[in-house]
């Protein structure tokens, strides 16, 4: 074997592995029994998906009433959520789609779980749209264009909420495929490497009979580079379109041109961080080191540092361009967010988004893993009351000071929270089970980096 | 359409890629390879034309475009006009996430699904392996020999490609080939006639090597056991260990170690990753089995009792 | 051959056994079984294998029908014969009286239910005017707490019984010499009192004793002193070119308020013809707010500064001084500058009062003769007869009742125990001391708790009477429902144990003559006819109209008898000196001092100066709170003397310094489930004293309970400051005069437009474009819109709880806005002489600039501790009905994904409930917050069973308008029933909508007129006109969401 090593920059995969290592250790767990910190953390996993089962099901019951939401905040929590599991979803697909257009080949290691992440993300974003309204069992169907059987009229495409669910279904199910078609001829890795009858059958099943042509891969180059450009657009476009059921709005402090590139902007940096949460996580319990190496962590610290930068830039940008317009809400509405009853979560989001990435100007806060580690829970947290500013502190103190209002949640809307962290990580433990983590054929692509 | 295949397989993506170019070089035709991973270049050195799909993409897309237009334009301009915040009833401005949105969806879809059909992928679909490893750690290039019964210039090429071993020539339905015309001129490629008798079994692991490449192998097979027995040492004669007692060892497993020289838990016990390797290209079984179910701390245990 | 032939079937047939024969005749020779199969008693009797399959498939079809029936099976009985006057669907309207009020009512009535109360607009007297406690009383009829039969011992029992035994034990008190009392609300109907005469007749011993919770015994006392009349003379706002009102709340609660509101609003408008009012008040009252300058007064003061009123107006006069030291005690009030405006309108003013002290009524009498006042503005041959009852009678007979004096006692509406200051002892006497008591209410209260016997009365909706509300008026109350319980009017009960009812039941009158009436049922209604005695044709045009007027006593200048000097040294001498917090205890809008507490609408109707709901707080002034360290919601410990009492306080702008305020009418121990246990008794505060009960309470000590306890106050509005905000736009008269568009002309911003308007909107469209204007200048903001607006559209009540998050669901709400007024008088002179220099006042393009300036100061005036806080006390106040602005290019509109909210081409903002979804976005999106969400189920949920959630209470339900299921927005709809039901009238009449044909809810129960609807289009509209009147300006206009309501700017009298 002849590997070239580069002078400049460590090889992405570290251990001098060969490609029937990087089977053997990507379909280990897979192939193995499961571990018992696995069924420890599948098992709390459950718990909190079982909360998200009673909270939703208590506030479908009752009504929506059991949230603390009132006639002046209308969107509390549930939107708070929904964004900031959206916001993380992007990295995903941003990961594959862009890095890949790029030819980044350090994403290789990372894509398929991000991309899980992704999909799992979305899913609990999709729960709060779904359960914030008054009537999911007609509002289900009814925000869909169907016939006029189905309601007395067709929707309204004026509206950035049926903008978001075009795009959120879109967003989703692109990237559903994308993940999927990503992981076809790793699975039919596993199908082959496969001991067990019914693991024969699933992995048969779902790898659709690859076998590795060369003609296939050569189309399925082609799809993933077109998947590729697509998704790029798309992820950028899903997270304006979120943004948009801000911008559009006539609320001060939602009224805002600068909302989708900042949104975008934010949803790479919160994605980033909870990929690092998860990754940092996952290389350590998963053995996966040599794959998931220190440039890794590097490198995604490098894109949270930038993209918090900007981030905080659009922070002070909406204030200038408030005071610099004079209209007299729109300023209230940053002097408010700053000074007023909620002033502990403006500063949050600012120290944890603007002022705790400036850490990673230093190699040793990028390269040391727990460090990256509290560092990603921070921006998780900044992120999460970033959209919680935006929403809330926004939404209290309106145009009309009569109907100005507080709002705290009630503990239905923290379990629905709590509940969706036991969806998402329910999902992540099964997809660490039953699915290769790393890209097998990527990484064994890259085994001898001849760049 | 039938043809008369040989299977070269390598382990490294570069030598197959040079292996690929030298026997087309050779105006072989190289019907296909299988690989775990892409190969890149293999598709220009193979002589794959480009896929049409960037143009079936683009045809989703405008597919998708119009559907939103049309969707949107049926649904609030004509079907049922409504005031809404004053605005047009066909305002297009406001539609253009919709329009964007189903026209990524489109071409997702749409792409993906020509793809499948393309590839002739379906899910529960049975998978045509030439070798079993060949998703795992093995790549295999399919070579075309309907032409020829006598393959062994061809096989000495190969070998001098490093290719680890060679599949005899099957009667192999494949997929259509379209390749570009080579640079070098080519007579033989042309689709063998179909009337040749088929051979007996398909290809599905290597004990039913040929018997030129299983000699080659057999002498490999031969120094890899010296080098491995030199390793782990040999066992001495009285010593007939119960291998079974290992977890993961069955009696077919048994009756192969034994035939290589291992006897004893002792043996077992010495492996390092070296060995281990040896140990599997030896048998050829089960990658990762001996590591996995750590066979070396069940022979230490066992040593002690 | 073979015909003759005959083949039996069998030996029967050969006998011609009968039954053979019988069954012969049928083919099937058994039946089906279907009815034996049908009755459940033994099924598997005699079915076989084909009834069995039939009755499969009938089955199967039937559950099959069934399964497509999604709704719930519901009885609907239809009429058998329809009654003539009845059309389903179709309302009918009669005139009534509110029982509670006096005022004449016209009520809406639909298939035999009224399901709303509106003004009788015919009746000159009161205008059409109709207050909160109108407007709400309507719910108290389907309470389905109501007493449903009359009770003996606490036991239901039956009519029969209970009137035998109350003869018996009437006749044995009266003939033992016994003394009775019977106690009640003050009676102004001639019938009901000529029945008390009946029964005075039978039982000697009887004596009448009218009994008012909230007192006006020194307004009548007063005129007694001064002029030897014990009455309430009728007051002419709307001729009172200058109003001054010592703690007189005439808008809110005082006497006849709706009726006062509507002639003062009708000198409200700017120009010269504009009245003046000045208010001098400790409680930041309804009235106060609407005032033009109001002076905060400690209510001890209020003599002192009577009498220096009186003798500034004196010394212009020429008239004698009252000689009184201490004067200079109240020198500054306020008082030179009053007497100056008073005098400018000399003979065309007016001076009220609302103390219940007899002394200062005189000295205010004394002012007005003073002043000319009795020749045009107050007409005391004229009386209001509403409230009659007398302090010092009913003291003495809770002393007599204390002491055994008294055998029996008949309650008539009254609730003494509980709103009695010395209850406790009347319902000690009432169980131990009497030999016979009697209670006659709708639902159980403290008093007829304590009684013998309930006997429960009509609602005033169900029953007949006459009344005489003020000296002229006559109105008629008619019943438009049936008993809804086994239930009677006190009257026909007091005819029963007089022993007369008999004289006028139905074959009595027939035979008399007297009867023609084809339906009658009641006696009563016979009774009244005899009294009145004219003809039916007489009657049944005054029961139409619902009132008659007499010809109304011409004003004359009565003579002054009282020895004013006297009266004078007196109100010096009792002047108090005690220390601590003065408490007044005032009235809660609509709640009538307990009588309607218990009604879920008036409990939820936000108070119009505080906003708190469903609870009683001690409204504390700013300096005073600060002192004592108390913030909104802290619960403090109020002790007078021995009266003991913990209420939750607020900091109210414009609480006097040195005062409080308490609600009275909530704390009611015996009541129904919105009542009970709300808040506390304040009554107990009073002091009740020999001659009048004060309700001013001295010498109050406040303060925080040592545990730091508090208690959230649901309140609709929690910030009362605007911000500098142009929500409000005001002026003063003088620079109105000057320029119409006065305060209303600022720099606007050029409004441009991505789109051009749909056809609908543009001048000339056929079609009709609702608008609404609203006079701020008008609106004194009582709240009864929000009360019609909540029965006309079945809003749902939602309880403390949920208001305290801000989820009232009110269409219609009153902002209200604070702002200070002398701001220039404390420690920030030099800021703003210097923001006048920057920004000169005139230049009207920068008003705004120096309106935030001023609004920066009064910021910091807010915060500024060396301030001292006492500038709180003086504040000026702005009420602004809010609701759906419809917008043109509405917001919330083009943010619904599924267009549950869409706009007509008649320009309403329409929602379609059935097809809402419950995303909240529009809510978001509102810029006016005017949307309101159900989050729960309001109806048929035992949670919120406010009404909704019973039978009876749902028959208030307007079928006209969807009752909201829980998940769905909502908003006012600008009344698209009315608007629709009078397109439809038009189109019947074959005519084309005229202006005035629509009326609004909150429109129609407006008192004060403040309220115009009408079609944009229709270019001599009133609207239209108001539309382009100059002060007309719209709130957020700025957005460009072209607002259909617009609003007046407020000029201010200063």
């Amino acid at each position: 074997m002849h590997q070239i090593d580069s002078k400049i920059r460590p090889r992405l995969i570290q251990g001098d592995k060969s490609i029937t290592d990087v089977s053997n250790d990507i379909c280990r767990p897979i192939e193995n029994k499961a571990t018992a910190a696995w069924k420890l953390g599948f098992g709390i996993s459950l718990l909190f998906l079982a909360l998200l089962g009673g909270t939703l099901f208590w506030t479908t019951w009752t009504g929506i009433g059991v949230w603390h939401l009132n006639n002046t905040v209308m969107w509390g929590w549930d939107i708070t959520n929904f964004v900031f599991w959206v916001g993380i979803g992007h990295a995903g697909t941003l990961i594959s789609a862009i890095l890949l257009l790029f030819r980044q080949k350090w994403r290789m290691s990372i894509n398929r779980s991000a991309e899980a992440m992704t999909i799992f993300a979305v899913m609990c974003a999709a729960v709060f749209p779904l359960f914030h309204m008054g009537r999911i069992w007609v509002g289900m169907y009814w925000v869909l264009p169907l016939p006029n059987a189905f309601g007395s009229l067709w929707v309204n495409f004026n509206s950035p909420l049926l903008w978001d669910v075009f795009a959120i279904t879109t967003y989703f199910t692109v990237s559903l495929l994308f993940w999927y078609l990503g992981m076809i001829p790793d699975i039919a890795t596993v199908r082959d490497r496969a001991k067990t009858k019914s693991r024969k059958f699933w992995y048969g099943f779902f790898s659709m009979g690859w076998n590795g042509s060369a003609r296939s891969w050569h189309r399925y180059e082609i799809v993933s580079l077109i998947l590729a450009g697509i998704s790029t657009p798309l992820v950028l476009s899903v997270h304006t379109i979120v943004s948009m059921d801000f911008a559009t709005s006539v609320v001060p402090g939602w009224h805002t041109t600068i909302f989708p590139p900042y949104f975008v902007a934010g949803a790479i940096f919160s994605g980033f961080g909870m990929v690092l949460t998860l990754l940092v996580i996952a290389r350590k319990v998963m053995n996966y080191e040599d794959y998931i190496t220190i440039g890794h962590l590097e490198a995604m610290a490098k894109v949270v540092m930038l993209t918090g930068t900007l981030v905080g830039i659009a922070y002070l940008t909406e204030f200038f361009i408030a005071a610099y317009s004079g209209v007299v809400y729109e300023q209230y509405a940053f002097i408010n967010r700053a000074t007023g009853p909620y002033w502990w979560a403006y500063a949050t989001m600012m120290s944890c988004n603007l002022l705790a990435p400036q850490v990673f100007w230093f190699k040793w806060c990028r390269t040391t893993p727990w460090f990256l580690f509290m560092m990603s829970i921070i921006v998780n947290i900044g992120m999460w009351f970033e959209r919680f500013v935006i929403i809330v502190t926004s939404l209290h103190r309106e145009y009309l000071p009569s109907r100005w209002a507080m709002y705290v949640p009630s503990w239905v809307e923290v379990g629905i929270f709590l509940g969706t962290m036991g969806l998402f990580f329910t999902c992540f433990f099964l997809f660490a089970k039953f699915l290769p983590v790393i890209n097998m054929s990527e990484v064994k692509s890259i085994l001898k980096s001849r760049e | 359409m039938s043809l008369k295949v040989l299977y070269a397989i390598y382990e490294e993506g570069d030598d197959l890629l040079h292996a690929v170019e030298t026997v087309r070089g050779k105006g072989m035709d190289v019907v296909d390879c299988y690989t775990p991973y892409p190969v890149h270049g293999l598709d220009n050195v193979m002589g794959i034309k480009r896929s049409r799909l960037p143009i079936a993409a683009f045809c989703f897309a405008m597919l998708g475009l119009a559907s939103a237009i049309s969707l949107q334009y049926f649904t609030m301009g004509y079907d049922w006009p409504m005031i809404i915040g004053g605005k047009p009833y066909s305002g297009l401005p406001s539609w253009i996430p919709v329009c964007f949105e189903l026209s990524i969806l489109f071409t997702a879809y749409g792409m993906g699904i020509t793809f499948f059909i393309k590839s002739r992928m379906l899910h529960g679909m049975e998978a045509d392996i030439k070798d079993i490893r060949q998703t795992d750690n093995r790549l295999v290039m399919a070579i075309d020999v309907s032409d020829t019964d006598d393959t062994s210039g061809l096989e000495s090429l190969l070998k001098e490609t490093k290719a680890t071993e060679i599949k005899k020539p099957y009667q192999e339905t494949v997929e259509a080939v379209k390749t570009e015309t080579p640079k070098v001129p080519v007579e033989k490629v042309k689709a063998a006639p179909v009337k040749k008798a088929a051979p007996k079994t398909k290809a599905k692991s290597s004990s039913v090597a040929s018997k030129k490449s299983s000699e080659i192998t057999e002498e490999e097979k031969g120094e890899k056991i010296n080098l491995l027995l030199g390793k782990i040492g040999k066992a001495s004669g009285s010593v007939n260990d119960d291998l079974k007692l290992v977890k993961g060892i069955g009696p077919v497993f048994e009756r192969n170690l034994n035939s290589i020289g291992i006897r004893s838990f002792e043996q077992i016990s010495k492996m390092d990753s070296e060995t281990i390797k040896l140990v599997e290209e030896i048998t050829r079984y089960f990658p990762g089995k001996i590591e996995r179910e750590n066979w070396i701390e069940q022979a230490l245990e066992l040593m002690k009792k | 051959m073979t015909e003759n032939k005959k083949y039996w079937k069998g030996e029967e047939d050969l006998v011609r056994d009968p039954s053979f024969i019988h069954s012969a005749k049928n083919e099937f020779s058994e039946g089906l079984p279907l009815e034996e199969v049908l009755s459940e008693d033994d099924f598997e009797l005699s079915s076989n294998r084909r009834d069995f399959l039939k009755m499969f498939g009938f089955s199967v079809t039937a559950v099959a029908l069934a399964a497509c029936n999604k709704a719930p099976v519901r009885k609907a009985i239809p009429y058998l014969v329809k009654p003539n006057d009845v059309t389903p669907g179709v309302p009918n309207y009669y005139s009534s009286t509110c029982g509670y009020t006096g005022m004449p009512i016209e009520v809406k009535v639909r298939e035999g239910r009224p399901i709303k109360v509106d003004g009788n607009g015919r009746c000159a007297t009161f205008g059409g005017a109709l207050s909160v406690a109108g407007q709400a009383g309507i719910f108290d009829l389907y309470d389905n707490e109501r007493i449903k039969k009359p009770l003996r011992k606490g036991v239901d029992s039956d009519w029969a019984t209970v009137d035998k035994e109350i003869t018996t034990l009437l006749t044995k008190i009266s003939a033992a010499n016994g003394r009775i009392a019977l106690v009640s609300n003050s009676i102004h109907s001639p019938s009901t009192l000529a029945v008390i005469e009946d029964l005075k007749t039978k039982y000697p011993t009887v004596e009448h004793i009218n009994y008012d919770p909230i007192s006006y015994h020194g307004l009548i006392e007063g005129n007694n002193l001064s002029f030897g009349k014990s009455v309430i003379p009728s007051y002419h706002f709307d001729k009172a070119k200058v109003i001054v009102s010592f703690g007189a709340d005439f808008l809110g609660d005082w006497l006849t308020a709706e009726k006062f509101t509507k002639d003062y609003t009708s000198k409200r408008m700017p120009g010269d013809d504009m009245s003046q009012h000045i208010h001098f008040e400790s409680n930041m009252s309804l009235t106060g707010s609407n005032a033009d300058i109001r002076y905060p007064m400690q209510n001890k003061n209020q003599g002192m500064l009577l009498i220096s009123l009186y003798n500034e107006i004196a010394k212009v006069t020429g008239s004698k001084q009252m000689a009184v030291a201490g004067q200079a005690d109240v020198a500054g009030q306020g008082v030179s500058k009053t007497a100056k405006a008073l005098i400018a309108a000399k003979g065309n003013s007016l001076v009220v009062c609302g103390s219940n002290n007899p002394q200062y009524q005189v000295i205010v009498n004394a002012i007005n003769m003073a002043l000319g006042n009795y020749a045009s503005t107050i007409n005391i041959n004229n009386p209001v007869n509403l409230y009659t009852g007398n302090d010092e009678t009913f003291n003495s007979f809770v002393t007599d009742l204390t002491a055994g004096k008294i055998d029996g006692v008949l309650f008539y509406g009254a609730n003494p125990v509980y709103s009695h200051p010395n209850g406790a002892q009347i319902k000690k006497a009432l169980k131990s001391n009497v030999k016979l008591s009697v209670s006659s209410s709708i639902s159980l209260d403290e008093t007829s708790n304590s009684c013998q016997f309930v006997t429960p009365d009509h609602h005033y909706l169900e029953s007949w009477c006459d009344y005489q509300p003020v000296g002229s008026t006559f109105t008629l109350g008619q019943p438009t429902i049936s008993p809804v319980f086994d239930t009677r009017q006190m009257q026909e009960s007091l005819l029963t144990w007089a022993g007369a009812i008999d004289a006028y039941s139905e074959n009595t009158m027939k035979d008399n003559g007297i009867y023609g009436q084809e339906h009658s049922v009641s006696p009563f209604y016979n009774y009244i006819k005899s009294k009145w005695s004219v003809t039916d044709k007489e009657f049944n045009t005054y029961l139409h109209d619902g009132f008659v007027i007499k010809d109304t006593p011409t004003i004359s200048v009565p003579g002054m008898i009282a020895n004013t000097d006297e009266i004078a040294s007196e109100i010096e001498k009792s002047k108090s000196a005690a220390d601590g917090i003065e408490i007044t205890l005032i009235e809660k809008t609509g709640m009538l001092g307990g009588v309607l507490s218990n009604n879920p609408l008036v409990q939820e109707l936000p108070d119009p100066i505080s906003k708190v709901t469903w609870h009683n707080y001690i409204a504390l002034s700013k300096m005073n709170a600060v002192r004592l360290g108390i913030n909104d919601n802290d619960v403090v410990n109020i002790t007078v003397g021995e009266t003991k009492m913990v209420l939750p306080a607020i900091v109210q702008p414009g609480q006097a310094n040195g005062t409080a305020s308490i609600h009275l009418g909530f704390g009611r121990t015996v009541a129904g489930k919105v009542a009970k246990g709300r808040g506390e008794n304040a009554y107990a505060l009073i002091q009740a004293g020999a001659k009048f009960n004060s309700y001013v309470v001295n010498g109050a000590k406040v303060e925080k309970t040592s545990t730091g306890e508090t208690y959230e106050l649901a309140r609709t509005q929690t910030h009362h400051h605007i911000e500098g905000r142009d929500i409000v736009r005001e002026t003063t008269l003088e620079d109105y005069k000057k320029d119409n568009r006065a305060g209303n002309r600022y720099e606007k911003p050029e409004l441009v437009s991505l789109w051009y308007d749909h056809d609908y909107r543009k001048a000339g469209a056929p079609n009709h474009l609702w608008g609404m204007a609203i006079d701020m200048n008008k609106c004194t903001g009582c709240a009864a819109c929000i009360v019609s607006c909540s029965i006309e559209n079945n809003v749902p009540v939602v309880g403390e709880v949920e208001v305290r998050r801000r989820r009232e669901m009110h269409w219609l709400r009153i902002d209200r806005y604070f702002t200070f007024n002398n701001v220039k008088d404390v420690n920030y002179k030099e800021e703003l002489d210097a923001v006048s220099k920057m920004v000169p006042e005139n230049f009207e393009p920068k008003k705004l600039t120096r309106e935030k300036a001023l609004e920066a100061i009064d910021r910091k005036l807010a915060k500024d501790e060396n301030a001292g806080y006492e500038h709180f006390e003086n504040v000026s106040v702005v009420h602004q009905p809010m609701m759906c602005q419809h917008c043109g290019s509405a917001p919330c509109e083009t943010v619904c994904p599924v267009l549950a909210t869409t706009h007509s081409t008649e320009g309403l903002n329409q929602m379609t409930y059935n097809r809402c979804i419950g995303t909240k976005y529009c809510g978001n999106n509102c810029p006016y917050k005017v949307r309101r969400f159900n989050w729960f189920r309001y109806n048929d949920n035992s949670a919120f069973d406010f009404h909704f959630s019973n039978d009876l209470g749902k028959m208030v339900i307007n079928p006209d308008v969807t009752v909201r299921t829980r998940g769905v927005m909502e908003k006012c709809s600008f009344c698209v029933q009315r608007i629709q039901s009078a397109k439809l009238t038009a189109k019947r009449e074959n005519r084309s909508l005229e202006d005035g044909d629509v009326k609004t809810a909150c429109q129609k129960a407006c008192p004060a007129d403040a309220i115009v609807f009408g079609d944009l289009h229709d270019k001599e509209s009133e609207v239209t006109k108001l539309f382009h009147n100059e002060r007309g300006f719209a709130v957020l206009e700025e957005l460009n969401v072209k607002p259909s309501v617009r609003y007046m700017t407020k000029v201010r009298n200063i």
